[in-house]
């Protein structure tokens, strides 16, 4: 067995119990890359060198008999949306090309502060929208268990670089399911924790009402060791909350007996995939057999949430980028003649298709006289979402539905149809307009050898109990030693 | 229903510019979202109230304290164009 095979708690066992070096570790998730990365395109910029030098002071550390966190020596990737000081940050697209930030972002410096080697940044949609990381600027990342296939989105080359094992877990962050959708459909685990649980300082703009950083890992321990190592108040960012971060690893429990798993009806519906449906059911059965009690839930207003979140999603993005002007960083188109040319011309020379359409839709629901019929109506439905969801945790403690309508789909398959796109988002959209956490792990495989995922949402800052529930699921089941041939 | 008249001017408050053929894509694929958004219209709202934010939590405060910046020189490089402590600009006036 390779060193790169194994999942990040084993990994740091290992190192604990002296049984490799993090320098062995390293180079064999970068032996790993050098060997799959052509076939992958996760990466949009390696730091090799940089994984090396880490690498040898935690080992230096470790001679020396010092104590180490417990993510100490571990390689790791970390989506090209954290600004990382130092070392390029694209947020994969043109207008920020060769943009190297002056700072670490929170969650970085966490992962810092702990020692962790960095393998590189990872491939994402532009600016975090989309669904399949077919709008980045510099590459198509592609589906380790399929390569004519994508690896989903936003965070897809931190999915794919998990699932090819070219690093032993990566930061993503989610503003309408870009954790959890890339993970389902590349057999991993992606947990969004509930808006505020980790600060967003340091992670490029896209909805701030939304977006979260959280974990993308092989298994759902490593998933609790993560998260643990980001969680907490940040006074860096004011939308952080101050509430004390429970130890995640405690929640790790066989047990459910008891436990209420609520089902949304409304989240199997007809025309979905079948072999989607039936292995989320099974889930649902085995979650039964193991003494949850199954709930039927109702969240009467889920058909709402895509129109709701490509109001809010958009208007919040035409502000936050209204920043990438030419001026003080990032591309600056040289045909402008004057400073009002400089604006319009780098913007519209620097920015992909996308981006433009989302800038302009939300420019539009925000603009005077469309305000209230657009904007303010979705706010009041994202009330209503949250309701639901009140509601349904009287009855339920968390709840099951599919990740995503379908298994990875091809490359090239709805480029052309933005609705179609956004509807691949259409379970995990409303978690982030509730402020939920929600977590996406492997619950079966399609006939074709494609993974499936199944998502957990629980009430926020519950955490623990998404962990507990999946964990429980995981042990019973065997989805995760089956591992892409690449 | 948006025409390519308003599309030509959101463009123009979100500074950005398309070629014709564009502009047309464009108002194609925005009425295409927008209908599909216009679902929100068969809920009734009137008495519900508006959610900005999920978490309910005051603004935090802290003091207005003067520090110095330790990253200037840095921040200045990654202008496009920038001289002594400014960042230089094609001329305004």
């Amino acid at each position: 067995m390779e060193l790169y095979e194994l999942t990040l708690s084993q990994a740091a066992e290992k190192l604990r119990n002296k049984e490799c070096s993090s320098v062995e570790l390293t180079e064999s998730a970068l032996k790993r890359i050098s060997e799959t990365e052509d076939k992958i395109g996760a990466y949009i910029t390696q730091t090799p060198e940089l994984a090396l030098e880490q690498a040898k002071k935690v080992d230096q550390k470790i001679a020396a008999g010092e104590k180490l966190a417990s993510l100490a020596g571990i390689p790791i990737g970390l989506k090209d949306i954290f600004v990382t000081k130092d070392i390029r940050t694209t947020c994969a697209s043109k207008i920020l090309e060769n943009f190297i930030p002056p700072y670490d972002g929170t969650a970085v410096s966490k992962l810092k502060a702990q020692e962790i080697v960095l393998t590189g940044k990872l491939n994402m949609d532009e600016f975090a929208m989309g669904s399949s990381t077919e709008t980045s600027f510099f590459k198509q990342t592609k589906n380790p268990w399929n390569l004519e296939c994508i690896p989903g989105g936003s965070s897809g080359g931190s999915a794919a670089s998990v699932a090819a094992d070219q690093c032993f877990a990566s930061l993503g962050t989610d503003t309408g399911g870009s954790i959890r959708q890339p993970a389902a459909l590349t057999g991993i685990v992606g947990l969004k924790p509930t808006y505020g649980r980790v600060s967003r300082y340091g992670v490029i703009a896209f909805a701030s009402s939304l977006d979260q950083v959280g974990p993308m890992t092989k298994d759902v321990r490593d998933s609790a060791l993560l998260l643990q190592a980001i969680a907490g108040h940040d006074p860096l960012d004011s939308t952080s909350v101050p509430k004390e971060v429970p130890n995640y690893s405690e929640f790790l429990q066989n047990d459910v007996k008891g436990l209420k798993v609520g089902v949304p009806k409304e989240y199997f519906i007809d025309g979905m995939d079948a072999e989607v449906k039936n292995a989320v059911e099974a889930a649902i059965k085995k979650y039964e057999e193991m003494g949850a009690q199954i709930v039927e839930v109702s969240l009467p207003h889920t058909e709402y949430a895509v129109s709701t979140y490509y109001i809010l999603a958009p208007a919040e993005a035409s502000s936050n980028l209204a920043r990438y002007d030419g001026i003080r960083y990032g591309y600056r188109s040289t045909e402008a003649k004057n400073l009002h040319e400089t604006f319009i011309k780098s913007r519209s020379e620097g920015f992909g298709d996308e981006v433009k359409r989302r800038i302009m839709l939300g420019t539009f629901v925000l603009s005077a006289g469309y305000y209230d019929a657009y904007y303010l109506k979705a706010q009041k439905v994202r009330t209503l979402i949250r309701q639901d969801f009140e509601q349904a945790f009287q009855k339920a403690d968390v709840l099951i539905t599919p990740t995503s309508p379908s298994a990875a789909f091809k490359l090239g398959e709805k480029t052309q149809d933005p609705v179609q796109m956004y509807l691949s988002d259409i379970f995990t959209i409303n978690v982030n307009l509730a402020g939920l956490p929600g977590m996406s792990l492997p619950c079966g495989f399609t006939k074709s050898g494609l993974p499936i995922g199944m998502q957990l949402i629980a009430p926020a800052f519950e955490e623990g109990r998404l962990l507990h529930a999946a964990y429980a699921y995981e042990q019973a089941t065997d989805w995760k030693t089956r591992r892409p041939s690449l | 229903m948006i025409d390519k008249k308003t599309v030509t001017s959101v463009a123009k408050l979100a500074r950005l510019e398309f070629p014709e053929a564009q502009i047309d894509a464009f108002t194609d694929q925005l009425n295409q979202i927008l209908g599909h958004v216009e679902k929100l219209g068969e809920l009734d709202t009137k008495s519900i109230s508006a959610t900005s934010h999920t978490i309910e939590m005051e603004t935090p405060m802290r003091e207005d304290k003067v520090v110095e910046s330790e990253v200037f020189k840095q921040i200045l490089d990654q202008s496009p164009a920038h001289e002594d402590n400014f960042f230089v600009v094609p001329k305004v006036l």
